[in-house]
């Protein structure tokens, strides 16, 4: 991630606590769920679209296979985020 | 001219350009950091009882939650950027040229390559411990005028290597000779 992509997703993390901050205890926690959640699909996009980057330069034929278990890998923290999991 | 159907390795890769050799770095050299993430994934189970142990207080729900949730993509990340670096850093030999792609991170790649011509010379350097234990070498292949050098780290049979593309460029040069 680039030293601005940081910089903005910090920004997103800091308002993003203080307007968790403003709102009632039962939301902010829906509101905090919505948020990691959304962080987690956001970050499997930008892996994802890193792959197909990489692919598109040097073509693997164990691609399928990583792109199905890259996919599994970013499940996990959203079964942790649901409480699913440990 | 016919020529034999080639399945494209690389971008770019010409219709009458056949894939030699696909050269990684050896896979000995990763084990720093599979060691490192299965440290990591130990601390990350028995995170809640190392928290208590520490803090002396125990939170269940949703702190617990969270920082496991950011402590999981904290591994993800590392354990994706590193096997990822791995697996697509790699040196390409075709009977035309010879490609080097670099993983950088994630979002980020490097593509260099240098026409078989223009090859001036081939060095193999071994040095360090790990590199003696292991058979490690770096190969190094000095092009002509501005074109970029390009290095092949922590390879295996060196050796094999540096006959192969030797191999070629004299080929090569007969070739132009003629």
């Amino acid at each position: 991630m680039s030293q601005s992509g940081i910089k903005l997703f910090i920004v997103l993390l800091v308002v993003i606590v203080a307007f968790l901050g403003t709102v009632d205890a039962k939301y902010s926690l829906m509101f905090a769920k919505g948020f990691f959640s959304l962080l987690n699909f956001v970050y499997a996009f930008f892996v994802f679209r890193s792959l197909m980057d990489m692919n598109s330069t040097f073509k693997s034929p164990l691609f399928p296979v990583l792109l199905l278990g890259m996919l599994f890998i970013l499940l996990v923290p959203l079964f942790i985020l649901l409480g699913l999991f440990l | 001219m016919t020529h034999k159907k080639v399945t494209k390795c690389f971008m770019d890769q010409n219709d009458d350009e056949e894939v030699i050799l696909v050269v990684r770095r050896s896979f000995i050299i990763e084990l720093g950091w599979i060691i490192a993430t299965v440290a990591l994934l130990i601390f990350f189970v028995n995170f809640k009882e190392l928290f208590f142990l520490v803090y002396k207080v125990r939170y269940d729900y949703p702190l617990i939650t969270f920082l496991q949730f950011a402590f999981s993509l904290f591994i993800i990340t590392f354990m994706l950027n590193k096997f990822f670096n791995w697996f697509y850093t790699v040196n390409i030999i075709t009977n035309q040229r010879i490609v080097d792609i670099d993983f950088n991170q994630l979002g980020s790649r490097s593509l260099v390559e240098a026409q078989v011509k223009n090859i001036q010379s081939l060095t193999v350097k071994n040095t360090g411990f790990t590199s003696f234990l292991f058979g490690l070498s770096t190969l190094q292949i000095l092009t002509a005028g501005d074109n970029p050098n390009i290095e092949f780290d922590n390879i295996s049979d060196a050796n094999k290597i540096y006959d192969l593309i030797s191999d070629l460029t004299r080929e090569n040069e007969k070739g132009s000779n003629k």
